[in-house]
């Protein structure tokens, strides 16, 4: 694949045969050296076939080969142009996501009772294979309502606090999303998975807050060293698998109809000015808000926990959401496009949005905060969104560490080891349903996310406003 | 569904079989059969010895699945996508697998061409069909052992082939991407 440099942290893959646009990647040599043996950088090329597309195919430094799209790929297509929209562009697990949340707790709180907390979270929890809600199994009206208002649904029940709701992205509910879009099977799956944790990457932690960049943003976010923090990494479990793949085979017949051209097949898709597109985006949606429900109900999952774990009092814990970003999701934006406003469909395949200053807090001076999570090993960054996200990426970045080790590998490499021993001597409390989990998602079978963020900041697309650096983890 | 008479089990047969591909993100399956059945058994067997330690399941309970598709390939995903469904949505997990493939009425096994087909007329007489049988039973942590949580099977460069080596037998190849 032929690349050209166009800045140290910015390579182009040339427009030939039927690309529409040329490929871009954030990567800094080292990154891009990685790369050059796998199949992500002849996915970046193929994602430039799509109709519609504008600008770049782009690829951000957690790129990895995926199928489909790239991992870390994002591409926005314009609908007045016949531009499409993919299911393969968005991914099974449909708004797959990160939250983080403060609270008023210091390490020295936590460190001596920190089995015991995770413990506690493991129990409060559900996750791994077969996990059923902590919850009550919602009904058919539930899920009507749940799919319609997403985190305010949770909200509703009692799971978090209204305020919350300031601090998701889109307010944690996408209008358009419509049951009628969603398959019966779809419905059948997701009734019995809200508040459930899943498995794979997923996972909820709590870290310590262990430097900060950022200083004007981290006090605009509440954030401070020695503090400890809440991730939870989760998305729209078998709801969204089962739309992705309801409307895979749509838009597989889709583009015969439409006579589109694509190099793989996973790249199907349809305008998104079609009846198909427009039936995907309202089931898509629906799975995102179902997402944004799932996240908001293990936090208040993970609030009980805590509560129980340190037998502390709600107001000493003082949970308080920072932000909640989803990285594999596809909406209409309107973006600056060689000086004129265009609604576009912007695709983020394993990227998260870089606002500034819109989708942050009123009053907010600062961008969006960014939520880049690492392996289970190292640390994760929150960072924040600049002005030129929006002129280069269409307001993206990164999304996380990106796998350099394929699962087999990793489990290869890691065998006969105890893991959890060995990351418990590094301060790392970690509990885990499967045992293949953990040497699956082992720091080395992951890119240094250091490297990642750091790459972003080079470039001016994201800035990092904070390290933190986990002491428990739990893992489906 | 009409009963049948499963072929001959292609397990353990050199000539039938499945692999595992490194590919970063996800999991590839190398998988290969003297028939299009035994292909899509293999498969779906590669796909549960990932999910579980498929050893410890007892063949106790058959689930019936018919599944349809356009084409070879988007039958072979939704035969797959049927496996993971009836394990993720409702906890059956399967370990044995028998598949009869219906072509399209006036087509044979291995003379599709999607690309002249006609999707504004497609009927149901347009469509390959698949009746399976899977046999397993419910998932119990207690005694089953969870490996990888797969997701789905994916279209990524999906295409069956299939090879009549001269004067050998002729066997069906398929590399699929599952997304973990």
């Amino acid at each position: 694949m032929k690349l050209e440099r166009v800045k140290d942290w910015l390579w182009e893959i040339p427009k030939t045969g039927k690309m529409r646009v040329p490929g871009r990647i954030y990567a800094t040599k080292p990154l891009l050296e990685q790369l050059r043996s796998e199949g992500g950088l002849e996915q970046v090329a193929n994602v430039a076939h799509l109709p519609g597309i504008v600008g770049y195919s782009l690829a951000m430094p957690d790129i990895h080969w995926g199928y489909g799209f790239p991992i870390g790929g994002v591409a926005a297509t314009d609908p007045a142009a016949g531009g499409v929209i993919s299911p393969g562009g968005v991914g099974y697990d449909i708004n797959c996501g990160v939250r983080l949340a403060t609270t008023q707790l210091q390490l020295e709180d936590v460190q001596p009772k920190i089995q015991k907390l995770v413990a506690s979270m493991f129990r409060h929890i559900p996750c791994g294979v077969g996990s059923h809600g902590a919850v009550k199994r919602a009904g058919h009206q539930e899920m009507l309502d749940l799919i319609k208002n997403g985190a305010r649904w949770a909200v509703k029940r009692g799971y978090g606090k209204s305020d919350d709701l300031n601090f998701i992205e889109d307010g944690g509910s996408l209008p358009g999303a419509d049951p009628d879009r969603v398959s019966q099977r779809a419905m059948d799956r997701g009734s019995e998975q809200v508040g459930t944790l899943g498995s794979g990457n997923h996972f909820a932690e709590i870290e310590v807050v262990e430097e900060i960049y950022h200083p004007e943003a981290a006090r605009e976010f509440g954030i401070r060293e020695g503090q400890i923090t809440l991730m939870i990494h989760t998305g729209s479990r078998g709801f969204g698998y089962q739309i992705c793949d309801d409307y895979l085979k749509l838009m597989g017949r889709a583009i015969r109809r439409y006579n589109i051209e694509i190099p793989d097949r996973q790249l199907a898709c349809a305008p998104v000015e079609s009846e198909e597109g427009r039936g995907y985006l309202a089931a898509m949606f629906a799975a995102a808000n179902y997402a944004w429900a799932n996240r908001q109900t293990i936090m208040h999952l993970a609030e009980k926990a805590f509560l129980e774990g340190l037998s502390c009092h709600p107001r000493d814990l003082g949970l308080s959401l920072v932000y909640d970003v989803c990285h594999n999701i596809a909406k209409l934006e309107n973006h600056q496009v060689g000086g004129k406003t265009r609604r576009l469909c912007v695709h983020r395949k394993g990227a998260t949005r870089a606002f500034w200053p819109q989708g942050t807090r009123p009053g907010r001076s600062v961008g969006q905060p960014i939520i880049i999570p690492g392996d289970m090993g190292s640390c994760s960054y929150l960072a924040v969104g600049t002005p030129k996200s929006l002129e280069e990426t269409f307001g993206s970045t990164a999304h996380g560490a990106g796998r350099v080790m394929s699962r087999t590998q990793a489990v290869k490499t890691f065998a006969g080891r105890d893991l959890a021993a060995e990351l418990s001597e590094e301060g790392i409390t970690v509990m885990a349903q499967g045992r293949r989990t953990l040497a699956e998602e082992m720091r080395g079978a992951y890119k240094n996310v250091a490297d990642v963020v750091d790459t972003m900041e080079l470039a001016g697309i994201s800035l990092k406003v904070a390290r933190l650096r986990p002491i428990g983890v739990i893992k489906g | 569904m009409t009963d049948f008479e499963p072929e001959n089990d292609a397990t353990g047969d050199p000539a039938a079989g499945w692999e595992v591909m490194d590919h970063t993100a996800d999991i590839g399956l190398r998988v290969w059969a003297p028939t299009l059945e035994g292909l899509f058994e293999q498969a779906a067997e590669g796909v549960a010895s990932l999910s579980v330690d498929i050893t410890r399941i007892d063949p106790l309970v058959q689930r019936r699945v018919e599944v349809e598709g356009w084409d070879l390939e988007e039958l072979l995903v939704s035969w797959l996508q049927e496996f993971l469904y009836l394990w993720s949505g409702s906890g059956f997990i399967g370990r044995r697998f028998q598949v009869r493939i219906l072509p399209p009425s006036k087509q044979e096994p291995g003379e599709q061409d999607p690309e002249k087909a006609d999707v504004e007329k497609a009927g149901v007489e347009n469509v390959w069909r698949l009746e399976g049988v899977i046999t397993g039973e419910m998932w119990d942590p207690g005694r089953h052992e969870a490996y990888t949580d797969i997701k789905a099977a994916t279209y990524h460069n999906l295409k069956i082939r299939s090879e009549n080596p001269a004067g050998g037998k002729i066997i069906y190849r398929v590399a699929l991407i599952l997304d973990t």
